[in-house]
């Protein structure tokens, strides 16, 4: 069995007397795509937030690679290999598309800072080079096209594919993805789908994802994860969530409420 | 004996003072809460309503009670407009909207004195004479400033509990969105709730005329308080405006009578910082999630 | 204040073709040229101080450009001005330290104060951190009135040195101006390279977008730390610069209204370039001599344009100039 790339050991997060989060565990292995799903208000968002360094967990343990990262600055945690989208905010909408991926691209960019003000021969080389990689990128999500387009321009369903092309550019072992459907139509999430699938194959990269489209989380996953009301309730493959009691009951009862 | 006098005094002055900086700090904190608006225009609206009071009551003779609604019901006025016209364009951004209300005070402030030039004028005390409590004397003047507050306040809570418009307001403040959604106008809101922040600001303006003198320069000091409150108090916190203010007023008149009134000033501004290391969001505010 | 300004700086612009760039290269020779020899020509002494107020100014703005270019306004920044003419002119009245040396002591302590204090006001976003660096900024006039066995309280400090450079002393307003000049400079190419380099890429990804900047691996509270100590150290060397100059300080020689007058001047030229806070300052440090004889007309003007600028042309003068160069240049993208 291959070593776990991320655990989650026993988190758990309260807001004033609430208990947005409690004692959640669960681990991904290199090469996985897991889910992370839920009714409304599980805690979905804020376990997000804890694994990204957002907020901290108000008890349990968080490792990546073996290391924990608890305590660690979100822009650290970046670095070790573990980068997450988000669901509104997931570009800089005035500068231009390029812009945007080599910003993603900051902290894997190999130039001193110092001598990127000087603008030394190390530094410009590094920076075209970064420049390449993330035109690659850019080519890969179909968005090269708009280049030098100001970001905030782009359509919607161009918008979340930045987002996701500022993510890859930081050379994420673990890419968390917050919602990425959420506004598309069918057409475009399907799309989006069989994008993330295929990057996971070319980028070789593990992948957590928080979402609402049931369809596209059964199709996508290796592993789902289950939350309701702060606490882990189920995790398995795709068709035994689906034959799940407690998961049946726990959308259910979410529905009926609503 | 003699400090127990040195004590009630600095008590009394706490109070006075206090008072002056909740009826401030409430309506910045209320303008932040609704609109996401830093006002540093606030304490221009303050001397305004300072000047209104002074020459309503000198030149007018009329009962100060009149000055004080004339201080408010122009000043509100005043205030709804400023908002319509100037704050309004910065709704979406939070930034230009806060260097506009430095342009507003810049206006304000040397348009007074332009008017009515930069010396200060005395105010005559509305009424005389002292309340005797056992060794203790009380000046009435104080005395009905503190009163005068404490109505002021009760008035605009039970506004903002009882009628519909204060709910509306309040409902704006926890949540525009599902305000918006619930039909609630932010249109109507946003100038109505200015222009009362701001008479809020004269009413307290036109109470301190007399205690303190009146010149074109007299609202920096409350405004400078006011913000020290809110930061204490947490930003746009009605109850931890009147906690902070009334704490304020008592911190800065203890220490005052201490270490004299620069000293005073250094300390309360030293104590803020403190209190931001320790707690960013304020000292009664909720952490954003 | 999430994506709202700073945003267009420095845009991922495509190479410029070789004739595209001399056009620039031209005027920026001309310019520089006439900034030479101009002052020469002109023998009312009243102009050169105008000009080297101008010139001051610009390195006050520019340097709270830098400070807003991570998103924040520092409403303090005339305090660290002060700061920096008080370490100075103190360290040339008391220990006879040369002015030239006592410039980059001021820089350095008032950068060192910045670092400091931005460890603590940094943490506090948007509204909270204005509110503070206001209210530190009349701490230190209240501490400079106060302690009156160093700084002589409101009396002021008389007898400044001049600066003086390899025994020349810059004692008259035109042996000033080329200093002045030659400060601005450094600053001004400091600052584009700055801004140009990954630190400027940094500073603008943490002002349009706080959390998507953070999660992309940039240190946001770093590179605000190092913004606010950059911009308030080049400030507080500009105004050991300038007391040396005025040669007189006083709790009343830089205040609030300084910090407005420096916020005025960004937003006016165009707080989302560099060279807006230089515009800024050029236009508006002349102004008030316009309206000369009507007290405090002066204030209430900068106010109106202030407010008809945050109105109007919001990305400032820079931005109408901006857009009349680059008419017919856009390039050509497909849908």
């Amino acid at each position: 069995m291959s070593a776990a790339l991320l655990e989650v050991d026993a988190i758990s997060r309260r807001f004033g007397g609430l208990n947005a989060l409690k004692d959640v565990s669960f681990s991904i292995k290199t090469g996985e795509i897991v889910g992370l799903i839920g009714p409304n208000g599980a805690g979905k968002t804020t376990c997000f937030n804890v694994v990204s360094g957002v907020m901290s967990p108000s008890s349990g343990a968080i490792r990546f690679e073996q290391r924990s990262i608890v305590g660690k600055k979100p822009s650290a945690i970046v670095s070790e290999g573990l980068v997450r989208t988000f669901q509104a905010t997931t570009i800089f909408p005035d500068a231009t598309v390029i812009e945007n991926v080599m910003r993603g691209a900051f902290a894997t960019t190999p130039v001193s800072m110092l001598g990127s003000i000087f603008n030394t021969r190390a530094a410009r080389t590094a920076l075209s080079a970064t420049r390449s990689r993330c035109e690659l990128l850019l080519e890969r999500l179909s968005l090269l096209q708009f280049r030098q387009r100001r970001a905030g321009e782009l359509s919607y369903g161009g918008q979340r594919r930045l987002g996701v092309a500022i993510a890859l550019a930081a050379r994420p072992k673990l890419l968390m993805l917050d919602e990425p459907v959420a506004g598309l139509n069918p057409e475009e999430a399907a799309d989006f789908g069989r994008l993330i699938k295929e990057l996971h194959k070319t980028e070789n990269i593990s992948v957590l994802l928080v979402e609402h489209h049931m369809r596209l989380v059964m199709g996508l996953c290796d592993r789902l994860v289950v939350l309701d009301h702060g606490e882990k309730i189920a995790e398995g493959v795709p068709a035994e969530i689906r034959a799940n009691r407690s998961v049946i009951q726990a959308y259910l009862g979410a529905e009926e409420a609503a | 004996m003699d400090y127990s006098i040195l004590l009630a005094q600095a008590v009394l002055n706490g109070l006075v003072i206090g008072v002056m900086y909740m009826l401030m700090a409430v309506g910045f904190t209320l303008v932040f809460g609704i609109m996401r608006v830093v006002n540093f225009a606030h304490g221009e609206f303050y001397m305004l309503g300072a000047f209104t009071g002074f020459f309503t009551y000198v030149y007018w003779e009329i009962p100060f009670i009149v000055c004080l609604l004339i201080a408010a019901l122009t000043i509100g006025i005043l205030g709804m407009l400023v908002e319509r016209t100037l704050i309004q364009p910065f709704r979406s951004d939070e930034m230009s909207g806060m260097i506009a209300t430095l342009a507003i005070s810049v206006i304000i402030q040397n348009g007074a004195v332009l008017l009515w030039g930069p010396q200060p004028r005395a105010m005559p005390d509305i009424v005389t004479g002292t309340l005797a409590i056992g060794p203790f004397s009380f000046p009435w003047s104080r005395l009905v400033v503190i009163a005068a507050a404490a109505l002021i306040f009760t008035a605009f809570w039970l506004f903002m509990q009882r009628t519909r418009l204060g709910r509306a307001m309040r409902a704006v403040a926890q949540d525009t969105e599902t305000a918006l959604i619930q039909g609630i106008r932010v249109n109507y809101i946003y100038p109505l709730a200015f222009g009362m922040s701001v008479a809020l600001a004269a009413l307290a303006g036109a109470l301190m005329g007399p205690v303190f003198s009146v010149s074109p320069f007299v609202g920096l000091t409350p405004m400078l308080k006011a913000f020290v409150v809110v930061i204490l108090g947490g930003l746009g916190s009605v109850p931890g405006a009147v906690v902070g203010g009334l704490l304020l007023g008592m911190i800065e008149s203890f220490t005052a009578t201490i270490f004299g009134s620069l000293m005073s000033d250094i300390l309360q501004l030293l104590l803020v910082i403190l209190i931001l290391l320790v707690r960013p969001a304020g000292l009664l505010g909720q952490r954003e999630a | 204040m999430e994506g709202s300004s700073i945003a267009t700086m420095g845009r991922d612009e495509p190479r410029l073709a070789p004739r595209r760039r001399l056009l620039p290269a031209a005027v920026l020779v001309i310019v520089l040229a006439a900034a030479l020899i101009l002052p020469q020509l002109t023998s009312n002494q009243f102009y050169i101080h105008l000009a080297n107020l101008m010139l001051l100014n610009s390195i006050f703005a520019v340097s709270l450009g830098l400070i807003a270019s991570v998103g924040q306004i520092s409403l303090g920044h005339a305090a660290f001005v002060a700061a920096g003419a008080y370490v100075s002119a103190l360290a040339a009245l008391s220990f006879k330290l040369p002015p030239i040396l006592g410039i980059v002591l001021a820089g350095l302590v008032t950068g060192l104060a910045a670092v400091l204090l931005g460890k603590i006001l940094l943490r506090l976003r948007g509204v909270y951190f204005v509110l503070v660096t206001f209210l530190a900024g009349q701490v230190f006039t209240l501490i400079v009135l106060n302690w009156e066995s160093v700084t002589h309280g409101a009396n002021g400090l008389l007898g400044i040195p001049a600066i003086s450079i390899f025994g020349l002393p810059l004692s008259t307003r035109l042996r000033f101006y080329y200093f002045a000049l030659a400060a601005f400079i450094i600053v001004v190419t400091f600052v584009w390279a700055l801004m140009r380099s990954q630190y400027g890429r940094a500073f603008r990804s943490i002002a349009e977008n706080v959390r998507l900047a953070e999660s992309s691996g940039i240190d946001v509270s770093h590179y605000q730390i190092v913004a606010f100590a950059l911009g308030s150290g080049i400030a507080g060397a500009a105004g050991a610069a300038m007391v040396h100059y005025i040669r007189f300080l006083s709790p009343d020689s830089f205040t609030f209204n300084d910090s407005i007058a420096y916020i005025t001047m960004l937003v006016v030229g165009g707080r989302h370039t560099m060279i807006g806070g230089v515009l800024g300052a050029l236009f508006l440090t002349p102004l008030p001599e316009l309206f000369r004889g009507f007290v405090g007309a002066q204030h209430i003007i900068y106010g109106v344009i202030l407010l008809s600028v945050l109105l109007f042309i919001p990305n400032g003068l820079v931005s109408i100039g901006r857009s009349f160069f680059s008419k017919g240049s856009e390039p050509e993208t497909p849908k």
